[in-house]
C-alpha cells in the first residue's frame, strides 16, 4: 500500500508538470517521456503485486475487477503508445483533384498523412457521397443604444439579450413589441423548430450539386456576414445571428480493392469502423463545403482499454456501494 | 430569474441557520422550500434553452444546487447518517451565491460533439460527486478548526462523516471521468488526450485515489486529511480555474 501511495504521489506531481502552463503553453510532452512510461509500468506491477498478495475471493471481487481493470487500461495504453497509426485525411466534397497520393485521385482518398506529415496507406479507398449540415434556426440579438451619437459618427449599440423565435414563428421583443419574423426579415421565412439545411451531393467525378438551398441558405448567409439587421425605432436594433450547427453527417463510399463499394454514414460521435481503421468526422470546410477533415485511427490497445474502463467503473462501484458481508 | 435564484438562496441560508440552532424539522421546512425554489429555477433553465441545462457555469452551480436536498434524502436512507444536516443548505446557498454573481447566457444550443448518450451521465455524475466532495470538504475543515481548538471529543464522528460523503461520491466521480474518457474515444478518437480538464480531472481523481489509500494504511493515516484537501483544491482547478484562467485554457473541452 506505501509503495502504490508513493507510486501515485509521483504520478501526480508529473501530471502537475505536464498541467502547468510554462510560456503560454501546457508542456503535454511530459506524457510522452519513457520517464513516465516507465512510471506507469511500475504502478502496473505495483497494482499486481497486490492483487497476487491478497487472497482471492467473491467478497473481494470489488477490489480484484478494480485492480485487474486499471492494468488492463495501462496494458491498452501501452499497446497504443507503440503501435498507435493515425492519419489525417481532407476529402474533397467539390470538384476532384489529380491522382497525387494523400489527395484524391478520381475514386477517392486511400492515402492519410500522420501527424509528422508521413503518407499512411489505408488500404482502400474513401469518397463523398453526400453531406449534410443541419443548421439551428437562428437566434437574434436585440441591442439598444448606447448613447446619443456624436456628429459624423455611427451609433453604438450594446447588446441587451437575445431572443429565439418562438414555436409559432414570433419575436417577443419586450417594450419594441411582439413581431412575426417574417416581418422584419422578409426573406427569412423560418419555420418552428425546423433546422437550416445544407446538402450537398458529390458523384465520383465532377462537381456538387446543392440541392436544397432554400430559405436555410439565405439566412445562413446574411447570419454569417452579420450585416442583416433591423431598426425597431430610435433606440433599438434587431440582428440576426449566424445559425449554429446541430449536426453534420457525411455518406462515405468505402472501396476496397477488387471489392463492391460500400456506402456508410459518418457523423460526429459516430464513429465507423473498415478493414482495422476507426474513421472520425472531425470538421468541414465551413466557408464553402469543399472539404471535410477525417481521422483514421488503427490503435490496437483500445478494446483493452475499453473492457479495462468498464471493468473499472464497476470495481469501484462494487468497492464502496455493496455493504461488506453482502456481497455475492 | 434573479428573484427565483434569491428567494432560494434565503430559503437555504434560514434553513442553514435554523438547523444550527437545532430546530430540525423547521430547518428541513426551509431547505425543502428553499429546494423546490431552486428546482423551479433548473426546470426554467431546461425549457429555455430545450436541453439538459449544463450549457455554461451558471447552469451547472443551479443544478448543483439542487443536488443536495436530494444527496441528504439519499445519504439518510442509505447511510443512517443524519447528524450534519447544516452542511447542505450551506453548501446549496453558497452555490447559488456564485451563480448569482455570474453572466447568465440565457439562450443555448447544443453543438454537434455534445450530442451524445454519455453527455447527461457525465456531466450529472461528476456535478453530483464534486457536490459530496463539497460537503465532505467543509467536514474536514469543521474537523480542523475543533483540532485547533483542541476540542477533540468528537471530530471522529465528523472525520467518519466526510469518508462516508466521500465513498459515496467516489464511485460516481470514477464514472464521469470514465464516462468522459469513452465519450472522447468516440468523438475524437481517443480515449485520452491530455487536454489541461482531463489532466486536472486525473489529478483530482488520482489525489482522492490517495486519501483512500491512506486511510486504509495506519501508518499513512495521518496524511489522509492532507491528501483530501489537496484533492479538493484540484477539484477546484478542474471546476473553476481550468475555464477561468487563460493559460490553463482548454480547447477541448472549451464549452464545459
Amino acid at each position: 500500500m506505501k509503495a502504490a501511495v508513493f507510486l501515485l504521489t509521483t504520478l501526480v506531481l508529473f501530471m502537475l508538470a505536464g498541467a502547468i502552463p510554462v510560456g503560454g503553453g501546457v508542456p503535454v510532452v511530459v506524457f510522452e517521456t519513457p520517464v513516465f512510461v516507465i512510471l506507469l509500468a511500475a504502478l502496473a506491477v505495483s497494482v499486481v503485486v497486490c492483487c497476487v498478495r491478497r487472497k482471492f475471493g467473491l467478497r473481494r471481487l470489488g477490489f480484484f475487477l478494480a485492480h485487474a481493470s486499471v492494468v488492463l487500461i495501462l496494458i491498452g495504453a501501452f499497446v497504443r503508445y507503440l503501435k498507435d497509426q493515425v492519419g489525417y485525411l481532407r476529402l474533397p466534397v467539390v470538384g476532384v483533384a489529380a491522382g497525387r497520393p494523400g489527395e484524391a485521385d478520381g475514386i477517392g482518398v486511400r492515402w492519410a498523412r500522420s501527424r509528422e506529415g508521413k503518407l499512411i496507406d489505408l488500404g482502400f479507398r474513401t469518397s463523398v457521397e453526400s453531406f449534410e449540415v443541419l443548421r439551428y434556426n437562428p437566434d437574434l440579438a436585440l441591442r439598444v443604444r448606447k448613447a446619443p451619437a456624436k456628429e459624423g459618427r455611427r451609433p453604438e449599440y450594446v447588446l441587451e439579450r437575445k431572443v429565439r423565435i418562438s414555436g409559432d414563428g414570433l419575436l417577443d421583443l419586450g417594450p419594441c413589441g411582439t413581431f412575426r419574423v417574417e416581418q422584419l426579415f422578409q426573406r427569412a421565412e423560418v419555420k418552428a423548430d425546423l433546422a437550416v439545411v445544407e446538402r450537398t451531393q458529390g458523384r465520383p467525378r465532377g462537381a456538387v450539386r446543392l440541392t436544397s438551398k432554400t430559405y436555410g441558405s439565405v439566412l445562413l448567409v446574411e447570419g454569417v456576414s452579420g450585416l442583416e439587421h433591423r431598426l425597431l425605432g430610435p433606440d433599438h436594433l434587431l440582428q440576426l445571428l449566424p445559425p449554429m450547427d446541430r449536426e453534420y453527417r457525411v455518406v462515405l463510399r468505402l472501396t476496397d480493392p477488387e471489392k463492391a463499394a460500400a456506402e456508410r454514414v459518418l457523423a460526429v460521435n459516430q464513429p465507423i469502423t473498415h478493414q482495422g481503421w476507426r474513421l472520425y468526422l472531425m470538421d468541414y470546410d465551413r466557408r464553402e463545403f469543399r472539404y471535410l477533415d477525417l481521422l483514421a485511427r488503427r490503435a490496437p490497445g483500445r478494446k483493452l482499454a475499453l473492457i479495462g474502463i468498464i471493468g473499472l467503473m464497476l470495481g469501484v462501484a462494487m468497492i464502496f456501494y455493496l455493504p461488506k458481508g453482502k456481497l455475492p | 430569474m434573479n428573484e427565483i435564484l434569491v428567494t432560494s438562496l434565503v430559503g437555504y441560508g434560514l434553513s442553514f441557520v435554523v438547523f444550527l440552532v437545532r430546530r430540525r424539522k423547521a430547518g428541513l421546512a426551509f431547505f425543502v422550500a428553499a429546494w423546490l425554489v431552486n428546482a423551479t429555477a433548473v426546470v426554467l433553465d431546461w425549457s429555455l434553452v430545450g436541453q439538459p441545462p449544463f450549457a455554461n457555469m451558471y447552469h451547472v452551480l443551479v443544478f448543483l444546487a439542487a443536488c443536495f436536498l436530494p444527496i441528504y434524502v439519499l445519504l439518510m436512507i442509505l447511510r443512517q447518517l443524519d447528524w450534519w444536516s447544516p452542511d447542505f443548505p450551506l453548501v446549496a446557498a453558497i452555490c447559488l451565491g456564485g451563480a448569482l454573481m455570474l453572466e447568465r447566457e440565457a439562450l443555448w444550443r447544443l453543438p454537434p460533439a455534445l450530442q451524445s448518450p454519455w453527455f447527461v451521465p457525465h456531466v450529472t455524475t461528476y456535478v453530483v460527486s464534486y457536490a459530496l466532495a463539497g460537503l465532505a470538504f467543509l467536514r474536514t475543515m469543521i474537523v480542523l478548526w475543533k483540532r485547533w481548538g483542541t476540542q477533540i471529543g468528537d471530530t471522529k464522528k465528523l472525520e467518519r462523516s466526510s469518508y462516508e460523503v466521500l465513498a459515496f461520491g467516489f464511485p460516481l466521480m470514477t464514472f464521469g471521468l470514465l464516462s468522459g474518457a469513452l465519450w472522447a474515444e468516440q468523438a475524437w478518437g481517443s480515449y485520452w488526450s491530455w487536454d489541461p480538464k482531463e489532466t486536472w480531472s486525473l489529478i483530482t481523481w488520482t489525489l482522492y485515489l490517495i486519501y483512500f489509500h491512506c486511510r486504509k494504511t495506519p501508518s499513512l493515516r495521518p496524511y489522509a486529511t492532507a491528501a483530501q484537501l489537496l484533492a479538493f483544491l484540484a477539484l477546484l482547478t478542474t471546476f473553476l480555474l481550468v475555464n477561468l484562467l487563460p493559460g490553463l485554457g482548454s480547447t477541448l473541452h472549451s464549452y464545459a
